[in-house]
């Protein structure tokens, strides 16, 4: 399995200091998109992937990308994170669109750096377990014997 | 000639021909035997040309017209299909064409004819304007438009009953079980019957219970502006909700319950019935979800399938050598259709955008495959005791010679006391060097 990646597609930097130490402690890979059509292209296969967007919600570039994410990394965890003050119902509507679109989490104002490590962790866990999940099939014997075993001393 | 007491005929076909919505019916024959006029102008067609013409067998070989509108092979077979499709001409949505296959079935059981209604999509109101910003509104139908009961189908028998299932579950909006191996596609099949369902201009919410914790949950649902306060909603996914704790999964049945709640899906490996005697899930899990549970086979069972899941888990899909599917068919794939993406991702990067070739999968699958095509020899009359006691005799006598005759080593390499090793070796016959 390859070193675990936390992904952010942020107009600035805030969203990437605040889980700087979180990936820190972890030993996650973290990179930054720049350009919203790099976005999922940036997660390579075969990586636990945490992808942190903060949408900008004056055009729809984020769900194209987050679709995008969805359709070529199905298992990678992304939350869509906006910093602008909603109205109750637009903020329903914006999560809703988000989870649709395959986000696992859409965080609010206010955003806080305990809520984001905290979405984070629970999405971190889900995400290792499932990249090493197997069914019965691999089952393997007990003990391995080849034929060096017998060599003759 | 009817007489002059019974009733006017029905006239169905002035009723089709005043109809705003297109119609179409297409017989058992393959061809189209009818269109009312919103069909011809929906699309652009005459059908005093087109009557008669055959849908082609498949759809990649099809006319474009033809592609958007050929009746999927279950609506041959069973009850009401529906199928999103880009509309005729375009490779892409929006807009959409919904197409709902009606199945006529005749006094033997078959089906005569198939009745096709079109429903334009995502063009001008993909979904609710209150519900959700307009613009994201096609990402979403184009994302809806990948999850039909296509996605599912394959020629293996147990592909084709898990298709049955998820056409039934998505003609109802009754709480549905799914499980399966991980790495089956349990979300997938979870979005298939949400797209293709009664609930799908609503959102669907894929929940995962094993790591969220309770405050952030309750503050996505019901927090300010949370998805419990509308019908925002429509399906609610559970991945594994014996990880909730009791208080939640109660709030989440009662959110489920009220006038506008989302449908009900839960995903796990195993049943409603073993979460529920093993103390972790409320009861009414198991009462509410059991009516309608959906097993998702494992790869190894399907393994008929590899060649149709190649072209879905490839896109663009590059030229692939014969020799891959033996290679991928003698494989366990414990980790089901996940492993096998990610074999296939593995496999596109070796190649380096050239032929997929056997060379180009990982070791474990080549190994594999070796040893499926160079089965042992079958060994009749095996006297398993005389076996075991001569493998003993072997590994014993050579930790004793590489311990140099010191059985203390020699025992501790063999992970047993040294007073064993030395019974061991009087039982065998070995002669034990001089003690040390």
């Amino acid at each position: 399995m390859k070193a675990p990646l936390l992904l952010i597609r942020a107009p600035d930097d805030w969203l990437a200091t605040q889980l700087r130490d979180w990936a820190a402690d972890r030993k996650w890979v973290v990179r930054a998109a720049n350009q919203w059509g790099a976005f999922a292209a940036a997660v390579a296969p075969r990586r636990p992937c945490v992808a942190f967007l903060q949408a900008e919600l004056t055009s729809d570039a984020w769900a194209v990308a987050l679709a995008d994410l969805h359709r070529r990394h199905p298992d990678a965890a992304a939350v869509v994170v906006s910093d602008t003050k909603l109205s109750d119902d637009l903020r329903a509507s914006v999560a809703a669109a988000a989870v649709d679109l395959g986000a696992r989490f859409a965080l609010f104002p206010p955003l806080t750096r305990q809520g984001l490590e905290d979405v984070a962790s629970g999405l971190a866990e889900v995400v290792l377990a499932r990249a090493t999940a197997t069914g019965p099939a691999d089952a393997e014997p007990a003990l391995s014997l080849s034929e060096g075993d017998f060599e003759t001393p | 000639m009817p007489s002059p007491t019974s009733p006017p005929a029905f006239s169905w076909r002035a009723l089709f021909e005043a109809s705003a919505t297109a119609v179409f019916v297409v017989g058992g024959d393959r061809t189209l035997r009818y269109a009312n006029p919103a069909w011809e102008t929906l699309t652009d067609s005459d059908l005093t040309k087109l009557r008669g013409t055959k849908f082609s067998e498949t759809r990649e070989s099809a006319s474009p017209l033809w592609k958007s509108l050929a009746p999927p092979p279950e609506a041959w077979v069973g009850p009401v299909a529906r199928v999103r499709r880009p509309m005729a001409g375009s490779d892409d949505g929006p807009p959409w064409w919904d197409v709902t296959f009606v199945p006529l079935f005749a006094a033997d059981g078959t089906v005569s004819a198939v009745v096709g209604t079109v429903t334009v999509v995502g063009d001008t109101d993909p979904t609710p304007a209150a519900f959700t910003p307009a613009a994201v509104g096609a990402v979403r139908a184009a994302t809806a438009a990948r999850f039909t009961l296509e996605v599912l189908a394959g020629p293996s028998a147990v592909t084709g009953r898990l298709v049955s299932q998820v056409r039934a579950a998505a003609a109802s909006t009754a709480p549905v079980w799914i499980r399966g191996e991980p790495g089956t596609g349990k979300e997938t099949v979870a979005r298939v019957i949400h797209h293709t369902g009664p609930n799908r201009e609503r959102a669907f919410l894929g929940l995962e219970c094993a790591g969220l914790q309770p405050y952030m949950i309750d503050g996505l649902l019901s927090g300010k502006g949370g998805l419990t306060a509308g019908p925002h909603v429509g399906t609610l996914v559970l991945k594994n909700p014996a990880a909730l704790s009791r208080d939640v999964q109660r709030r989440l049945l009662d959110w489920t319950a009220t006038e506008n709640g989302p449908r009900l899906i839960c995903t796990a490996t195993g049943s409603a019935t073993e979460a529920v005697r093993g103390g972790k899930l409320l009861a009414t899990f198991e009462t509410d979800c059991s009516a309608l549970e959906i097993t998702v086979p494992p790869l190894r069972d399907r393994l008929d399938d590899l060649p149709r899941l190649l072209d879905r888990l490839l896109q663009p899909k590059p030229a692939v050598a014969e020799d891959v599917i033996p290679a991928l068919r003698a494989y366990r794939w414990p980790g089901n259709v996940r492993e096998l993406a990610d074999v296939l991702a593995s496999a596109v990067e070796a190649a380096d955008g050239g032929r997929i070739t056997r060379d180009h999968l990982p070791r474990f699958v080549r190994e594999a495959f070796l040893i499926a095509s160079n089965p042992l020899p079958v060994v009749k009359d095996v006297k398993l005791d005389a076996v075991l006691e001569e493998v003993e005799r072997r590994l014993i006598a050579q930790a004793v010679a590489r311990a140099g005759g010191h059985l203390t080593t020699a025992a501790d390499r063999l992970g047993i006391p040294r007073a064993r090793l030395v019974r061991r070796l009087d039982a065998l016959g070995l002669t034990p060097p001089e003690a040390k």
